[in-house]
């Protein structure tokens, strides 16, 4: 474990560009699809969902404050369960990392660069996140507070010339089909960020002060839920609904139909770009936190070894993972969801539970 | 292994044993010796009786009792002072002088020297060869006496100067013109009248062993963070060279990262810069033979930042560094976005832009990336051949290059126009930058950038501006982070970032210095109320 430590500040940073992350890129269109227009509603009960976890997250912190979840998970459960639930945690960060970058170059290859091969812009990609793996937290983090403040500008530039286009006629009626597809759109858009943050459980003890840093990963959320939410709306308030739910990554289109002036037009190149940071830091944060638990559960000493072992890897298994983006959407409607509740809610809540009988049991005695 | 490690060292250890052994036993003696006749012989056959090593013999005393000899470097050491005030006393003065005193007559002929003949401030005793060719060689005089192991030094520097000029790398409109000249004295003079505190500690110490060049260690005492200037102490001892030349010897010997394109330690010409840093909580390294001092720690945005923002008004300075900053991203990303845009985003482009640029490369005959190389090369050339060449020619250059730059390139049609905008707004906002050093590493890192560029486009070019910070944010100076106080980020540090306070709200130095000290002035106590 690095001894390197990292300010409340910095790691609330991390945290909303996490939050954003490949987020930004897919919830839309697949919160737009179940809760119709809608969305922006059931993105604000999802940010609801997705605080009550974090709660949970910290609770399950509050435990051992100074160990990751891997190491934690074999104090509460002892050697061998331990190791085996922390594979459990550390492999779903590992296919979400692969699945963030299967979104990302899916992206580029549709939308920017259409004829160059998909494995040269993985490769590339990954070269760089096992660069920034390599120089250790402390430089992702400075890295990331150099980049948030582009990140808001260039968001709140893309909000703000999208809205003269917006017509208010887009998100009515209000609750048509009553509440049941709201919440069905709320617990998509709680499994694709919100419940990811369970990896921050891996970075928690490299904060300065521990007691800050649940709340630092509290108004993280919030903030990056904010953007979030703000994005959906914007979508379906200039693009219409069924415009929404029809493309796959519509906050890009919605770059296309910024048009201020006869100059300012077609800024989605611009908004690819903070889409590429948010993606890079999510992917970073992603990679460190699955190398560094490999690392500790194979007893490694330096994570650095395993960045390029594990790097080869993510390149080929981001690439195999989904065949095509209908397979995509089809396993992020089915299966995806159930999966990160089992591994995100469920597993935590048994391991808060069993910490504290296990806890009581040793006062008792 | 291990063992035929050990064993190597022993070797190691056993063959520069033999060496000094060696060595000691074919020179000459360490320490003075008692026959004056001895000493001179030893000291001519060292010096192989080079012919600016002035010997002069003089018998001194009432009776003429006293043999001694005046050594001196001829050229370093100032010709009238010591004839004047060396060797007239000793010839002249101690003659009359009556020495009737009891308590004198007991004194040994060397101090009735000190304290009668010799009248200069700077005298010391010397006991072995090493200090007298040390002082000989940097300029001072030594008196050896017949009949004693010991000797005087007596300062007597005074060698050719260029005196304190203009600085010609740093120029400012407003603020003060005076610059450090090449001779150490000068120049921590030039600190100390900006900074008259008792605290204001100058430790001297000669690097390199052929060359012995003074290194002067210069940092406020009780202001400056202790560690550091213990860290910055030790990477001087370990400095072993045989020469030092110029301050990039040492930058080179005590930087961080010694594979790095961007600077991490700020130099300076300007007296008033280097106070400003000392006052800061910085230290500065200044050299004998150079008028480039090392400020360190140094921090990136320090290199944005120059000696007249604080003498001109806030809002002004605020501006003009807005302006630096933008024109160092444009110096960095122009030629690479240009590519970018023409070749994987035209969609981008207005559309009668789009057309007018297409008409002007339909004629050219390369890609954009070559034609970028192109005249980026040739910029590059022409710019090195501004500073190298001889002032006389220096109009030809101008020509040829405008003419080159301008006109031919386009006329033939091996260039288009737009792509000369976009070179000589690079060149333009790469000078700029009020630090050299950072405005060449721009310079080296827009290369990459244009191939990464051409090849990806715009995600190419971001994943080389990641790339970029990501080591930024991974550079240390002495232990400061080189990104703060952006990362990690301080607010109380941001006064001095891109926004200039007025320099009545600058109470607090900067923070990530560690400062002992951190209060720069005292808040203003609010007035009491008037009635």
């Amino acid at each position: 474990m690095e001894k390197l430590k990292i300010s409340a500040l910095q790691f609330t940073n991390i945290v909303i560009l996490f939050t954003i992350g490949s987020s930004i890129l897919i919830i839309p269109s697949g919160v737009a699809e179940e809760a119709r227009q809608d969305g922006w509603l059931a993105g604000i009960v999802g940010l609801a969902g997705g605080i009550l976890v974090i709660l949970l997250f910290n609770a399950l912190q509050k435990q051992h404050p100074n160990l990751t979840l891997s190491e934690s998970c074999e104090v509460i459960l002892g050697k061998w369960v331990g190791k085996g639930v922390s594979f459990i945690f550390i492999s779903f960060f590992f296919m979400l990392a692969s699945t963030v970058m299967w979104d990302l170059v899916n992206f580029l290859t549709t939308h920017i660069l259409i004829h160059t091969p998909i494995e040269v812009i993985s490769i590339l990609f990954i070269s760089l996140i096992i660069y920034a793996t390599r120089l250790g937290l402390e430089t992702i983090v400075r890295c990331g507070e150099i980049f948030l403040p582009w990140v808001i500008g260039l968001f709140l530039v893309l909000i703000l010339f999208a809205l003269p286009e917006a017509k208010f006629s887009n998100v009515l009626p209000f609750l048509e089909e009553g509440l049941k597809p709201v919440f069905r759109g709320a617990i998509l858009s709680m499994s694709i960020p919100y419940l990811q943050l369970i990896v921050f459980l891996m970075l928690y003890p490299a904060v300065q002060s521990v007691p800050k840093s649940g709340k630092s990963l509290l108004i993280g959320t919030l903030l990056g839920g904010i953007v979030l939410i703000s994005i959906t709306t914007s979508c379906l308030l200039v693009l219409g609904i069924d415009s929404t739910i029809i493309q796959s990554h519509p906050s890009y289109i919605l770059g296309k139909k910024i048009r201020l002036g006869n100059f300012i037009q077609r800024i989605e190149v611009i908004v690819a770009i903070i889409w590429m940071l948010t993606i890079f830091f999510k992917l970073v944060i992603l990679f460190y936190s699955s190398t560094l638990g490999f690392a500790q559960l194979l007893g490694v000493k330096d994570y650095r070894t395993l960045t390029f072992p594990l790097g080869i890897i993510l390149t080929v298994l981001s690439l195999v993972i989904f065949p095509n983006s209908t397979y995509a959407n089809e396993f992020a409607g089915t299966v995806w969801i159930p999966y990160s509740f089992t591994i995100c809610v469920l597993l935590p809540f048994l391991l808060v539970i069993i910490g504290k009988m296990r806890r009581k049991k040793a006062d008792n005695t | 292994m291990r063992y035929v490690r050990k064993l190597k060292d022993m070797k190691k250890k056993h063959s520069t044993t033999d060496k000094k052994s060696k060595a000691s036993s074919s020179s000459q003696p360490e320490t003075l010796m008692i026959n004056l006749e001895e000493n001179l012989e030893v000291i001519k056959k060292t010096l192989g009786e080079s012919s600016d090593i002035v010997i002069r013999d003089v018998l001194a005393g009432t009776d003429g009792n006293i043999h001694l000899a005046v050594i001196y470097t001829e050229g370093l050491a100032d010709k009238t002072f010591i004839q004047d005030f060396i060797i007239k006393p000793l010839m002249l003065t101690i003659r009359e002088t009556e020495i009737s005193d009891k308590g004198s007559q007991h004194m040994s002929s060397m101090d009735i020297l000190k304290n009668f003949a010799l009248s200069n401030g700077d005298v010391k005793k010397i006991g072995d060869f090493d200090s007298l060719y040390l002082h000989v060689l940097s300029g001072d005089t030594v008196v050896l006496l017949e009949g004693y192991t010991k000797g005087f030094s007596i300062g007597s520097r005074g060698w050719e100067d260029r005196g304190v000029n203009e600085p010609s790398s740093q120029t400012v409109i407003r603020g003060p013109k005076d610059g450090f000249s090449e001779t150490l004295r000068t120049n921590t003079a030039l600190v100390r009248r900006k900074i008259k505190d008792p605290n204001l500690w100058i430790e001297t110490k000669p690097i390199g062993k052929k060359t012995r060049t003074d290194v002067a260690l210069v940092y406020l005492k009780g202001v400056a963070d202790d560690k550091i200037v213990e860290e910055v102490r030790e990477r001087l001892l370990r400095i072993n060279i045989d020469g030092i030349l110029e301050s990039g010897y040492i930058e080179e010997f005590i930087q961080d990262e010694t594979y790095s394109p961007f600077p991490t330690v700020f130099n300076t010409e300007r007296p008033d810069t280097l106070a400003a840093g000392i006052l800061e909580g910085r230290i500065a390294i200044l050299v004998d033979g150079t008028p480039f001092a090392l400020l360190v720690p140094a921090v990136f945005v320090q290199f944005f930042q120059s000696s007249e923002d604080y003498y001109q008004r806030f809002d002004v300075s605020f501006l003009i560094r807005i302006l630096r900053y933008v024109s160092f991203f444009l110096a960095l990303i122009t030629p690479s976005a240009y590519i970018a845009v023409t070749t994987f985003h035209q969609e981008m482009l207005p559309t009668q832009l789009l057309i007018s640029l297409a008409a002007q490369r339909e004629g050219t005959p390369f890609p954009a990336l070559i034609e970028a190389l192109l005249m980026e090369l040739t910029f590059e050339v022409l710019r090195e051949a501004g500073v190298r060449m001889p002032r006389a020619v220096g109009s030809a250059i101008s020509i040829v290059g405008a003419l080159v730059l301008g006109q031919a390139a386009v006329e033939a049609g091996i260039v288009s126009s737009a792509m000369i905008i976009v070179v000589s707004l690079t060149a333009i906002s790469s000078f700029v930058m009020p630090a050299i050093n950072m405005a060449i590493s721009v310079r080296m890192l827009r290369f990459p950038l244009m191939f990464l560029a051409a090849t990806f486009g715009l995600f190419g070019m971001i994943l080389g501006l990641i790339t970029i910070i990501l080591h930024l944010c991974s550079l240390r100076s002495f232990g400061v982070p080189y990104m703060s106080p952006m990362a990690p980020f301080k607010s109380s540090d941001q006064k001095d970032v891109i926004f200039r306070a007025p320099i009545s709200r600058m109470f607090s130095r900067p923070t990530f210095l560690k400062p002992n000290d951190k209060i720069r002035e005292k808040p203003p106590t609010p007035k009491p109320e008037s009635n």
